[in-house]
């Protein structure tokens, strides 16, 4: 009797775990499918906004939604990805660290099965992401390049303050920038640094570069944060009045700064449009479609003292 | 003597040791240092020498007219967005192929000033940059381009083919009076809607007798 229980159990056991898998293989959509939002770095607010849009709208169409920080450490982006998958999530809303160090975690997921979208920074592969909404920051950084040589009169010497090395973004938005500026010989640029999309490292590189440039008129900034850290660089320096600093990004304290006239402009990009789109093409995905274009940019605006009254932070959604 | 002969040793050393860190520490732009060693594999110029004529010049001989198109965005911004811009992707920001006559008013630093009516538009010539010219045409698309940069320098190499041949040209010819036949591609903003400062960037220019 003891033994036929004992079989009658197993047997049991058996069968609820057959069943348990048939149940996440098939999986209604809607029904308790989670997304994973990978986040490059939530010690930026623009970040956040992204993150948290991205997770409210995966909640808003009935999937659990968790967020991860990669705090800029692509060691760390794999153990989320290894986590995501070995917890079963059902798609991943990705916001890269590293163009090419994240391809491998990118893969990673495909090959378990789990779409990954990626949402402002793009990976260097075609066939890694299932879909890639990316700010188009080269021709935001070709509208600020023009406004930059118009505020500068077209001379001067300047100051270029880059991101993450890594990141494609950082490029795109200098070559934006620089297929503008390096058209007018007399724009010399007298330093270009990367100070990580930081605003405190901005700080402390404005800091260093005013004292051997003393002379600039124009800082571009490849983010709004490091624009914020590269101000208040000038204004300890007391030189705030005298250098134009541009930033990029649409956030918060750089869209005030612009109204009170501390930052001449920014790209404004648009987080929540771009995290919204993510978490719709994960929702379509779970309904079957699988013709994604691969690369979907999305446009950025110039915000400037002539316009700042029409934009708020962090743009329409 | 000893003390002397040391003297020199040390001196000599020195001078090694500095001509050795003088050649061995170098300061370059980083965007230049990274462009090092990166594979050359597409020639954004040559594509835009290639399809010039045949293809994009011909696909501006379709633009829609610059007062019909003004007229149509003033009445209906909506509709005329989505039956004449393209796009890449998503956003507000539209391009459109145009084409018109107009009488110059105004030789500026930076552009031509024309009247159309009871219209006057830019024609740039200066700032010819960004993705106006290449996204308006509707011939190059994102997708096919595995490097978002390639993409962008196919803007580039038109945008320096237009200031190298079509502009210099017109400017040295052009005066106030003359009618001038242009065609080319206008950056409008659907959300923040301006139609009072047009400035239309050329692929063709032509000076009518």
């Amino acid at each position: 009797m003891q033994l036929f229980t004992i079989r009658l159990l197993y047997v049991l056991i058996a069968v609820a775990t057959l069943a348990g898998c048939g149940e996440q293989k098939g999986k209604s959509p809607d029904q308790s499918q989670k997304v994973a939002v990978i986040i490059s770095t939530l010690n930026n607010p623009w970040f956040v906004v992204l993150a948290e849009t991205a997770a409210n709208r995966a909640r808003e169409l009935g999937y659990e939604a968790t967020i991860f920080d990669s705090q800029n450490n692509t060691a760390l982006e794999t153990d989320h990805f290894e986590n995501a998958i070995a917890s079963g999530f059902d798609a991943v809303l990705f916001n890269p660290t590293d163009a090419d160090g994240s391809i491998a975690n990118v893969r990673m997921a495909k090959k378990a099965g789990i779409p990954v979208f990626c949402m402002d920074r793009e990976v260097n592969a075609t066939d890694a992401a299932t879909s890639q909404i990316l700010s188009d920051s080269y021709a935001g950084c070709v509208a600020i390049g023009k406004y930059f040589v118009e505020k500068l009169h077209k001379q001067g010497k300047y100051v270029e303050i880059l991101g993450l090395v890594g990141d494609n973004n950082t490029w795109s938005r200098s070559k934006g920038f620089h297929s503008v500026v390096d058209h007018y010989p007399d724009l010399k640029m007298a330093a270009q640094q990367s100070a990580d999309f930081d605003r405190n490292k901005a700080m402390e590189v404005m800091e260093s570069i005013l004292q051997v440039h003393p002379d600039i008129k124009g800082v571009f900034c490849g983010n709004d944060g490091m624009a914020m850290g590269a101000y208040q660089a000038l204004v300890a320096a007391g030189k705030a009045e005298k250098v134009m600093v541009f930033g990029f990004d649409g956030a918060g304290d750089v869209i005030t700064s612009i109204q009170q006239k501390k930052i001449l402009a920014t790209g404004m990009q648009f987080p929540k449009l771009m995290a919204k789109t993510a978490a719709n093409y994960a929702h379509a995905y779970f309904h079957g479609k699988r013709d994604f274009a691969q690369k979907v940019p999305v446009t950025v605006e110039m915000v400037n003292q002539e316009n700042v009254h029409e934009y708020v932070a962090y743009g329409s959604e | 003597m000893i003390m002397m002969k040391t003297g020199v040793k040390y001196a000599v050393g020195v001078v090694i040791a500095g001509i050795a860190v003088y050649n061995s520490l170098y300061f370059r732009p980083l965007d230049e240092k990274l462009a090092e060693g990166q594979e050359i594999a597409f020639d954004a110029t040559a594509l835009v020498e290639e399809m010039w004529g045949n293809e994009l010049l011909a696909v501006y001989d379709s633009a829609t007219d610059i007062r019909v198109l003004l007229e149509r965005l003033k009445s209906d911004p909506e509709s005329t967005f989505e039956q004449e811009a393209q796009a890449l992707g998503i956003g507000n920001i539209g391009y459109f192929k145009v084409k018109g006559e107009g009488k110059v008013l105004e030789l500026n630093e930076n552009n031509v000033l024309l009247q159309l009516g009871d219209q006057s538009i830019e024609i740039e010539t200066e700032f010819i940059f960004g993705n106006a010219v290449r996204d308006a045409s509707g011939l190059i698309r994102i997708n096919d381009y595995d490097e978002t940069s390639d993409f962008n320098s196919i803007s580039e190499a038109i945008n320096d083919k237009i200031r190298k041949e079509v502009i210099p040209a017109f400017r040295a010819k052009v005066s106030t009076e003359n009618t001038v036949s242009f065609k080319g591609a206008l950056e409008l903003n659907k959300a923040h809607l301006n139609l009072s400062q047009i400035e239309v960037i050329p692929v063709s220019l032509q000076i009518l007798p």
